[in-house]
């Protein structure tokens, strides 16, 4: 097998344009999935029958369908009722959604990670249910979250790939685009693969690093919170 | 609306053809895959540095590209390396490889969770590594496995979706095909999806099952 | 001040309170003591509505808390309500509960200003003051996870303190103690209490409730089967569940 460095010299600049597609999907869709996620997790663990049991479903149905599928339900299935979507807005829709379903999941995980005494000792203070969470569970949340949406998010970029099937201008897409020009599928798949798999290694290594500089900040010797007192109202506490 | 139904129930039967392939497909993908995690797994525990870092680069890739690109390159590429496979062995394999790649992780998981204690027993009875292997190690880890192996295993369902795009008549192709004749996409797709969930969500409840059984044999 | 009516409580099956009648009046000190499962923290817990009673009214000061029995069925009073009635009760639970990613001094003052509205000048004032009666003034800017727990216990009675509550509730303050440290916390309790505070302690501490109580209830299968003051209580319970919970337990400690 002979490998033709022609091809890579002519589809790389084509494909590097494709990445960048991809890495601006996710850089839409994540955050909205997050944002999603965050509103169904909620929800999941919401006292009221009728907010967890939809949340619980919608999660079930996304998680349980393949995302091949749901792309092709939001792009085709919507035009015969006259709603016609871009394919790269449609790519964009169905990836925030599916992303959402499963960040969901995660954030639910690492909500229920947080001891239970630390929000009872909120409500039991007086505070309310919603300041409780935003005060007390959610940073203590955020260090169990953060290895599950890596995973996440990588996942998510894998997912993107899928999109090229219902024509959306990613990376996937510029592959055929460039298949279709220079009819050599191995020079061709070899950069794609390569492509992701620098871009996944990359997402994966700075997400590490977060996570550590993170946990270190929690967990080893903390800076000490001065509070910015005058001196004047320290003095008189001394009764 | 009742004309909705009516294609949909009319596109069943094909789709129920469809799923069954879909099945095929990843009951012998992950029968495929168990050996080649198993041989993941051990190769992972070489000696040598050279077999030691091509397991990592292999999961890393397996884990870190997309399945579809994953296909595609077992698939156009195989044959200019001289195996010629007809498509429907080339998706099983593409999809058993990086089956493969997930299990020998989720066996290195299990492998860790075997108390030490057991391994220093059989060696102080001077069993053969082999011997220790077959009999005691990999009985135990099959069991711990068992519950992220029907994850896997629904992870292949899905997958095998992609299997459509080299032309692997599976549910997801059938479906393509049934909305090229019908042109009702939604009533298709949403039907497809229904194939899906069932079988998806009964295997999920397998694994509910599971993981509450095998508690009983997991802790010592 | 408190006053519980015919409280019910069911945990699936398992009917946990049954019919439970208490009143404290302002400054009473309250000990529950009795065998575990007897729902002695249940009904702590229903007092501030942590745990939702199926039947029976909780009133503080005749303001109900959590719930109101009415002609049609129960109606659980507003969310709102529930806060209010529940910053000016205080809770010390069993295993402190600090929040771990906030200092000491943060954990005390987070209350006051946030469900109080206090300015944080005031808030933190008061904190200092707060843990200086408590002897851990050092610890004001250390993380709980810097901390022994019967300082963190410690801690916790000053957080709950710092919303100046009518009553304290006291879930087995020192059940997670190591013994060394379970001294401490009592001596802040016994402060708290000569100072005039109204509190409902369950405890094992028997000692301490002989010492410290005006009332010794002793509660066995979900009901209040005998209440009567320490010295009464502890020369002869008249109920007989009682007086066998009491020999086992002075069994265990000659020192009583």
């Amino acid at each position: 097998m002979d490998f033709d460095f022609s091809v890579v010299a002519f589809g790389l600049p084509i494909l590097l344009r494709g990445l960048v597609n991809t890495v601006l999907f996710c850089v839409v869709a994540l955050p909205a999935g997050l944002a999603l996620g965050s509103a169904v997790a909620l929800l999941r663990l919401s006292r009221r029958r009728i907010a967890r049991l939809p949340a619980a479903a919608f999660v079930e149905i996304i998680r349980d369908t393949p995302f091949l599928v749901q792309a092709f339900l939001l792009f085709y299935g919507l035009p015969p009722f006259g709603i016609r979507l871009s394919a790269a807005t449609a790519g964009i829709l169905v990836l925030s959604v599916h992303s959402g379903a499963y960040f969901a999941e995660a954030i639910r995980g690492a909500i229920l990670s947080v001891p239970k005494g630390q929000l009872e000792a909120a409500r039991a203070l007086g505070m309310p249910y919603l300041r409780g969470m935003r005060r007390i569970v959610f940073p203590q949340m955020l260090g169990y979250l953060l290895p599950a949406l890596t995973n996440q998010i990588i996942g998510a970029i894998k997912d993107s790939a899928v999109l090229s099937v219902i024509t959306a201008p990613e990376l996937s897409m510029a592959a055929q685009m460039v298949l279709g020009e220079s009819f050599s599928p191995v020079e061709t798949y070899a950069m794609v693969s390569v492509l992701y798999w620098a871009l996944i290694g990359a997402v994966s290594a700075g997400l590490m690093r977060l996570e550590k500089r993170l946990f270190r900040a929690a967990v080893v010797i903390p800076r000490t919170d001065t509070t910015r007192l005058p001196l004047s109202a320290i003095e008189t506490t001394a009764s | 609306m009742p004309n909705s139904i009516t294609v949909m129930l009319h596109a069943a039967p094909w789709l129920l053809r469809g799923a069954v392939v879909t099945l095929e497909t990843s009951l012998l993908a992950i029968a495929l895959g168990l050996p080649v995690g198993i041989g993941l797994a051990i190769a992972m525990r070489s000696r040598l540095r050279v077999v030691r870092a091509f397991v990592r680069v292999y999961i890393s890739f397996a884990r870190g590209t997309p399945l579809i690109i994953q296909i595609m390159l077992v698939f156009f590429v195989l044959p200019s390396l001289g195996l010629d496979l007809p498509r429907f062995a080339a998706g099983v394999l593409a999809l058993s490889l990086n089956s493969g790649a997930y299990i020998a992780e989720m066996i290195r998981g299990g492998l860790t969770a075997i108390p030490k204690g057991q391994i220093e027993a059989a060696r102080a009875l001077s069993m053969r590594p082999a011997l220790m292997w077959r009999h005691i190690i990999l009985p135990q880890v099959l069991a711990l496995i068992l519950p992220p192996l029907t994850v896997e295993f629904t992870a292949l369902l899905k997958g095998s979706a992609l299997l459509a795009v080299i032309g692997i008549v599976e549910l997801t192709r059938t479906g393509q095909q049934m909305v090229a004749t019908t042109y009702k996409p939604l009533e298709i797709w949403l039907t497809v999806g229904i194939f899906y969930f069932v079988m998806c969500y009964a295997l999920a409840a397998l694994t509910r099952y599971l993981e509450r059984t095998t508690q009983v044999y997991r802790t010592v | 001040m408190i006053k519980v009516q015919n409280l019910h409580k069911h945990f699936g099956a398992l009917h946990v309170l049954k019919g439970i009648d208490l009143e404290v009046a302002a400054g009473e000190k309250i000990c529950i003591i009795g065998p575990s499962g007897s729902g002695k923290s249940t009904l702590l817990r229903c007092l501030n509505y942590l745990e939702e009673p199926d039947e029976g009214t909780i009133l503080l000061e005749g303001a109900p808390v959590g719930g109101v029995e009415t002609p049609t069925g129960r109606r659980r009073v507003s969310e709102n309500a529930i806060n209010q009635v529940r910053a000016s009760i205080g809770m010390v639970f069993q295993n402190f509960n600090l929040w771990t990613h906030m200092t000491v001094l943060n954990n005390i003052i987070e209350a006051p200003i946030y469900v109080r509205g206090l300015d944080r000048k005031t808030a933190v004032a008061r904190a200092l003051r707060l843990l200086d009666r408590i002897g851990l003034s050092d610890k004001k800017d250390a993380y709980p996870s810097q901390l022994s727990g019967g300082q963190q216990q410690r801690v916790a009675i000053a957080r709950a303190l710092a919303m100046e509550p009518k009553v304290m509730l006291f879930d087995e303050p020192t059940s997670s103690l190591d013994p060394e440290l379970v001294g401490d916390v009592l001596d802040v309790m016994r402060t708290l209490a000569s100072d005039g505070m109204t509190m409902l302690v369950v405890t094992h501490e028997m000692g301490f409730a002989a010492e410290v109580a005006d009332r010794v209830c002793f509660m066995d299968l979900g009901a209040i089967l005998e209440q009567s003051s320490p010295a009464a209580f502890f020369h002869g319970p008249s109920n007989e569940r009682a007086a066998q919970f009491l020999a086992k337990v002075i069994g265990r400690n000659p020192a009583m």
